[in-house]
């Protein structure tokens, strides 16, 4: 039977579906933010990590990149393309200066200039401990990722100069 | 007083409030000892952000820059502005050829680096804590749109 109340509990139920939908639809704005999610579990490192967390935590960051990432960062200046297997390589090696290593994104903006580009600016705050001290880090980030076969991946990484020497 | 009087006033009191240390004094917590020892890592402070609407940064002031967001600043000290000369010397900050004297550096190493001119619509900015390896120090040249306020 119709009755105003069920007519209400209908439209309280259709209101939920459709805020859950909108709320849990993957959109690609979504997925870049999943991708930077992942990035900075990947980098994340806590003191005395087991190595198969080591090994698990390289084979996701591996699938984060591109097949060549070009990359620029003023201090100490690097730039050009380097491969997936380099760029691994010297995240790598930053992991394992620190004994602990952890990443916090702020102010992420993304960008969807196309259906398969996405421009994002952020600030890495970066904090890690090599030999008991303290190193803490602050830099802005342009990054570039590109869709292929439905994945987002990072194909530019640039290290804005805030401060010129 | 009634229910409804009451809820506005409580409404306008947490607008202002927010509209005010949002827009005019951005509270801060200092993370970092690059400003030691005017600011203190784990101290508190205020970004005034109309320090600049109508004069802009100065010799000496202590400025707020902002990254991609204002959710994460630097505290700096500017030493020089756009067409001055900036070298360091044995540690001493030379400006224009001339030393400058900075009774808020306690701090200081041996730093040294070549003159160079600050761009037009920079500033040349600084932390106070000179006792760290210049390569760990941040400081150089800041466009001036970056700078979100003074810090009190």
């Amino acid at each position: 039977m119709i009755t105003t109340r069920n007519t209400v509990i209908l439209l309280v139920i259709l209101g939920l579906v459709a805020a859950g939908f909108i709320i849990l639809r993957s959109t690609p704005e979504k997925q870049v933010r999943k991708q930077l999610d992942q990035l900075v579990e990947s980098v994340d490192k806590e003191p005395g990590e087991p190595t198969m967390t080591t090994l698990t935590k390289i084979g996701a960051m591996g699938k984060l990149f591109a097949d060549t990432c070009q990359v620029t960062v003023d201090r100490p200046p690097m730039e050009g393309e380097f491969s997936r297997k380099e760029v691994m390589d010297r995240i790598n090696m930053a992991r394992n200066y620190f004994s602990e290593l952890h990443l916090r994104l702020h102010d992420v903006s993304i960008l969807l200039p196309t259906d398969s580009r996405a421009k994002v600016l952020l600030t890495l705050r970066i904090h890690g401990i090599h030999d008991n001290e303290e190193n803490i880090d602050t830099r802005e980030l342009e990054l570039i990722l590109d869709r292929k076969d439905r994945k987002w991946m990072f194909s530019r990484v640039k290290v804005v100069e805030v401060l010129e020497q | 007083m009634s229910l409804k009087l009451r809820l506005i006033r409580i409404a306008v009191i947490s607008t202002t409030a927010w509209l005010f240390f949002s827009y005019v004094l951005v509270p801060l917590k200092i993370q970092g000892k690059s400003m030691e020892p005017t600011y203190h890592d784990g101290g508190f402070g205020f970004c005034w952000r109309q320090r600049f609407l109508f004069s802009p940064p100065d010799y000496g002031d202590v400025i707020a820059i902002r990254f991609s967001g204002r959710s994460v600043v630097l505290l700096k000290r500017v030493v020089a502005l756009a067409g001055d000369t900036v070298e360091f010397r044995r540690g001493s900050l030379y400006v224009n050829g001339r030393q400058v004297g900075e009774p808020y550096v306690k701090y200081r190493l041996d730093w040294n680096l070549p003159p160079r001119t600050v761009k037009p619509g920079r500033v040349y900015v600084i932390g106070d804590n000179r006792g760290v390896p210049m390569s760990r120090h941040h400081f150089g040249q800041v466009n001036m749109q970056r700078i979100l306020g003074g810090v009190l």
